[in-house]
């Protein structure tokens, strides 16, 4: 295809989700619901039919495009241009944005039905969209930064949309407070790297790099570190991970495409995207690793325990985002990559079908609440199933393929760390599952009120259900292993801007693994459904005095907010009380006040020399003659 | 067009005011911003950005002391001249949205104000640099005299009267010494740019400078002046302080310190980046508990230009052009953001954050707008906070990693504290009143305000190239050494 058109094409399809969001800013308001809706989803499956013409040239061609607009930044050599590549990397994650996008817009022309703030709600979606694709279609690092805080901004606004309540609100401010902490460290890690490399852009950086320029690991490694710290914040990994489960103050298409799906998973694109850089510190990687499976592990522990049907999938997400991060640690970019784009799906599909239960019991969220579901909601049980065998990892659903490759190249990095990675997995499919069974198994314990209203959602919202199911359900053929006849296309297709992981295990010992870690999961499946189903077990009571120490630890999330709070929070505050009250006003304010009552108060003094005897004037002015005639004789 | 032009402008019009038989001051005054505002419009797009200069005046003034009344700009000239117009017709549209006993005379004074802040921005002689510098506090001295709200209103004018001008003395005795360096006294600036001048009189001149930009800016410690001064002035005539004034001094730094004592910026520097890094920080803690919003943003200001003056001292390149971005970017945003808290004093008649709650639902316009402006002064990117600040972090990082990570605070410290008093006012459950959404005019001048922060945001190369020749001519002697 003409090149002139490739690049305006991916201009286009930048730029629609923009044009949606402006033409919201003109005539939003004149708009009805249904025509906003439709129009707002339009633009993003626009932008993805687009997407799907950019990749099919990408794959044909192999080659990136890169697209120069105008310069953002120009001063000397300090040079920041509004400028795309659109490669391998790029373009799957455009594919999915766009993807995901469009179904979880058409998802919530159904879900937002009535809401006032309706227009509203699809401008910022729209919004968000463009500052997602800037993130991943951007050239340089400062740009990518641009989409970063972006996508941070939109997050803000979509979690406190509905602004008359005040918790809403102290979530998003939470959620982009603690991601400007980890923006900042990212800001460093960009200026360790403008002042090492004297460029932002990531084909010069890798272009240093391959030439062996700037290999100075101290250096490479600091920039890693920043980088990595910025990616905490975005994908909610320890020690800033708190404001993901907040965050599902927002409507659950928000918690779906944003909170799940997409924009968590910056973090992971910004390492893939830098992974010349990782490969060359391996201790940032191992710290990555170690970060990553005890997120994984910590937050799979603190779902066991979680009430709330979106802070269980919150704290999953969690979870699921520090395996990613673990895989990345190891050095398996392809395998965090696509556990990326399976666990989007699989994980989208929860959050909406989640949003089906919601929706169809009145905005009820307590899964103590719930129960037996399954006989009123068949289409959203049989949706949500499909999710949950997806995250469990059961052959051969999705998520399968995706956690093999993790623990493989686990494996092959050591078998204790296997063995971790495994533990994980095995938390996901009991809390999943626990989830599950106490949601649409069990006794029935739905409130009389909100039964007489219980019914299965329209089509609209199980529509875009059925898609992401039938995506849970094949995605993982993306990167079949040999084992399965595959040849890892995923991997094979980014690997040009990707550093193959290389190794690969014998078929035997790939069967062992395989069939230990399914004969794991069937087991603790068993325990689960012993437990939930036949044992009718129902979480209990927040205040309920039998807990142990550790089932309270686990419910209150280990007081890691009331820490933050007692340590960081509340220090602040009142240092800066302090500040104000004692510093700013009895020192600084008292000091200059006093100098004036000093200039006052001296006038005064001096004032009573100007007494009006000729005498006394003569007197003080042959004293200053005379002084004067002694310094010109001394210098 | 002759620069003279810009000067004559607004000093006619404030005489015409004051003498005009009738009272057409309000008009009078916006025609004549408006007016300005499209000269300096002129001007930019005629200046050819090779040249070091456009057209100037040069008269022979006070021959025995060697002064002349020389005028001209250069890049830098205009981009402050620009600025100091935008906000001078923003200062008196918002004016218009009071009323101000003995009109004519306010009108007359912002005037006058801008009269002599256009020419600071224009002397090409330093002393008369100097008269210019001290004529622009004599209207501002009056506007808050007169005009200011509170009982405090007469200690804090004399407060700042008195901390401007003791800095100002100091920077005289500087200026004179400058003058009669060579053997014939002579203020031009191209013969102070040529002085050789020792090491320990560049000691003097910057110590003598810094301490009058220092307390003009301000600089911590010297900001006691400040937040009771910004409080208690009406609102156009604090977005005038804070929108120009503040960067009267800003500029000053670039214009004549740099050039003239470059090995004691080299030497000293650092010391005055310290304090300003540490003023960020300073300022931004005591912003995170006010529970005044005007004096709230009062310390945001400080925090702001502690930056900028720290862009401007790390002496490259990159941080004196991202200080000049901010600039542009801490004017308008601090004229929106005072005229915010103008539009909710009207509301309920104090500036309490915690008086108000929930004002969204019933003015959506006013809060999507008053969002916007709050994003551009965190800085977030895409909006004109963000690349001004990036350029100077990246210039601190290269001169003192810890300096830069001290400053660092702020950009966390700013979300806060701006995101939290957002909260308490515009959101949150209903409150009992109903109130409408704000007045077409306010409309309009904030929707100006948004589009600046979102356009500079996306393309703010325009000062960067405008002003490119003129960092260059000021740096590039200095690296030749």
């Amino acid at each position: 295809m003409n090149p002139y058109i490739l690049s305006n094409l991916s201009v286009v399809v930048l730029l629609l989700p923009l044009i949606g969001f402006m033409g919201y800013l003109l005539y939003g308001r004149l708009l009805s619901e249904k025509r906003a809706g439709i129009l707002a989803s339009f633009w993003i499956l626009l932008s993805f039919v687009l997407s799907v013409v950019l990749f099919l040239q990408i794959s044909s061609s192999g080659l990136p495009i890169n697209i120069h607009l105008f310069n953002w930044v120009n001063t000397g050599n300090f040079k920041v241009p509004f400028a795309f590549q659109v490669d391998q990397l790029s373009i799957i994650m455009m594919l999915l944005i766009t993807g995901v996008g469009s179904l979880i817009h058409i998802y919530s022309i159904e879900y937002m039905h009535g809401d006032k703030g309706f227009n509203r709600f699809f401008s910022y979606l729209n919004l968000f969209i463009f500052f997602m694709l800037l993130l991943v279609m951007s050239n340089n690092y400062v740009l990518m930064f641009a989409g970063w805080e972006g996508v941070g901004l939109c997050s803000y606004l979509l979690i406190g949309f509905w602004y008359k309540n005040h918790d809403y609100n102290a979530a998003a401010n939470k959620a982009f407070i603690m991601n400007r902490i980890g923006d900042i460290c990212l800001l460093f890690g960009l200026f360790v790297i403008f002042s090492h490399f004297g460029s932002f852009n990531y084909q010069e950086i890798n272009r240093q790099l391959n030439e062996g320029n700037g290999l100075d690991v101290a250096v490479i490694t600091t920039i890693t570190l920043l980088l990595f710290a910025g990616a905490t914040g975005k994908s909610a990994q320890i020690p800033l991970y708190t404001w993901l489960p907040d965050a599902m103050a927002g409507p659950t298409p928000v918690s779906a495409l944003i909170h799940a799906a997409t924009m968590v998973t910056a973090g992971i694109y910004l390492i893939i995207r830098s992974n010349v850089l990782f490969t060359l510190a391996p201790l940032t990687g191992d710290i990555i690793m170690v970060v990553g499976l005890t997120t994984a592990i910590y937050a799979g522990l603190i779902a066991f325990r979680q009430n709330d049907i979106k802070k269980v999938l919150a704290y999953s997400t969690v979870s699921q985002l520090g395996l990613m991060f673990f895989a990345l640690g190891i050095g398996a970019y392809g395998a965090a990559f696509f556990h990326l784009l399976t666990h989007a799906f699989f994980k989208a599909l929860l959050f909406l079908g989640a949003g089906s239960v919601i929706h169809g019991l009145s905005g009820e969220q307590d899964i103590r609440q719930m129960g037996g579901l399954r006989h009123h909601m068949k289409s959203t049980h049989l949706v949500f199933l499909i999710g949950v065998l997806a995250i469990i990892a059961l052959p051969p659903f999705a998520g399968f393929f995706s956690k093999d490759n993790i623990l493989t190249a686990a494996y092959i990095k050591s078998p204790l760390l296997w063995i971790l990675a495994l533990i994980s997995g095995l938390l996901t499919v009991f809390y999943m599952l626990r989830l599950y069974f106490v949601v649409f198994h069990g006794q029935e314990r739905i409130n009389k009120a909100v039964k007489a209203h219980i019914h299965e959602s329209p089509n609209g919202i199980l529509i875009p259900l059925y898609v992401l199911a039938a995506l849970s359900i094949i995605a993982g053929i993306m990167n079949a292993p040999e084992i399965f006849h595959g040849n890892k296309w995923l991997e094979n297709f980014i690997a040009p801007v990707s550093v193959l992981s290389g190794l690969h295990l014998d078929h035997a010992t790939e069967w062992i693994l395989m069939s230990i870690s399914f004969l794991c999961i069937v087991l603790v499946g068993v325990f689960a459904y012993d437990k939930f189903v036949k044992k009718g077990t129902v979480p209990q009571n927040d205040k309920a005095l039998n807990d142990s120490t550790f089932s309270k630890l686990l419910r209150d999330k280990f007081y890691v907010d009331e820490l933050y709070e007692m340590l960081i929070v509340k220090p602040a505050y009142s240092f800066s009380t302090l500040m104000s009250t004692f510093f700013e006003e009895k020192i600084i304010h008292r000091a200059t006040n006093g100098a004036g009552q000093l200039t006052l108060f001296l006038s005064g003094k001096i004032r009573k020399t100007q007494n009006g005897f000729i005498s006394y004037y003569l007197f003080a002015m042959a004293l200053g003659v005379l002084g004067f005639i002694t310094i010109f004789i001394l210098f | 067009m002759n620069i003279l032009i810009i000067i004559l402008l607004p000093f006619l019009s404030a005489l015409l005011i004051l003498l005009a038989g009738k009272d057409y001051s309000q008009r009078i005054a916006l025609i004549s911003a408006a007016a300005s505002v499209i000269a300096i419009g002129v001007m930019l797009a005629l200046f050819d950005k090779d040249a070091t200069t456009i057209t100037s005046i040069d008269l022979p003034w006070i021959k025995s002391m060697g002064v002349h009344f020389h005028l001209g700009a250069d890049g830098l000239s205009l981009l402050m001249i620009l600025i100091c117009n935008v906000v001078t017709l923003i200062s008196m549209y918002v004016s218009l949205g009071d009323t101000f006993s003995q009109h004519r005379l306010y009108f007359a004074l912002l005037l006058l104000m801008q009269t002599f802040m256009n020419g600071v921005f224009t002397a090409k002689d330093i002393f008369l640099y100097y008269i210019f510098w001290e004529l622009a506090l004599i209207p501002a001295y009056f506007l808050l005299l007169i005009w200011g709200k509170g009982k405090h209103v007469r200690p804090a004018t004399i407060k700042f009267f008195l901390f401007t001008l003791l800095g100002s003395l100091f920077m005289l005795v500087a200026i004179v010494w400058l003058g009669n360096v060579g053997s014939i006294a002579d203020f031009s600036l191209a013969t102070i740019y040529g002085l050789e001048i020792g090491t320990q009189e560049q000691l003097f001149v910057f110590g003598a400078f810094m301490l009058a930009y220092g307390i003009k800016t301000p600089l911590f410690p010297f900001h006691s002046w400040l937040p009771d001064t910004y409080t208690l002035a009406p609102a156009p005539v604090t977005i005038m302080l804070s929108g120009v004034m503040s960067k009267m001094a800003l500029y000053s730094i670039i214009r004549f310190v740099l050039p003239v004592v470059p090995d004691a910026v080299e030497q000293y520097g650092i010391y005055v980046v310290y304090l300003a890094t540490l003023g960020v920080m300073y300022a931004s803690v005591i912003a995170l508990t006010q529970k005044d919003l005007k004096r709230m943003f009062a310390y945001v200001s400080i925090a702001h230009v502690g930056l900028i003056a720290a862009g401007i001292l790390t002496y490259s390149v990159l941080g004196i052009q991202g200080s000049l971005i901010q600039m542009a970017a801490h004017a308008i945003n601090t004229a929106g953001l005072f005229f915010i808290a103008q539009i909710l004093f009207r509301l309920k008649g104090n500036f309490d954050i915690n008086s108000f709650g929930g004002l969204r639902q019933y003015m959506p316009v006013f809060a999507g707008l008053y969002m916007v402006i709050m994003f551009g002064s965190i800085g977030v990117p895409l909006t004109n906070g963000f690349v001004g600040e990036f350029m100077i972090f990246t210039s601190l990082y290269r001169l003192d990693v810890f300096a830069a990570l001290i400053a660092g605070s702020g950009i966390i410290l700013g979300a806060v504290y701006m995101l939290t008093s957002y909260q308490k006012i515009m959101l949150g459950p209903d409150t009992v009143t109903t109130l409408s959404d704000i007045t077409n005019s306010d409309k309009t001048l904030l929707y100006c305000i948004a589009c600046i922060v979102i356009i500079t945001g996306l393309y703010p190369s325009w000062i960067t190239s405008l002003c490119d020749i003129s960092v260059h001519n000021i740096i590039h002697p200095y690296l030749q050494k």
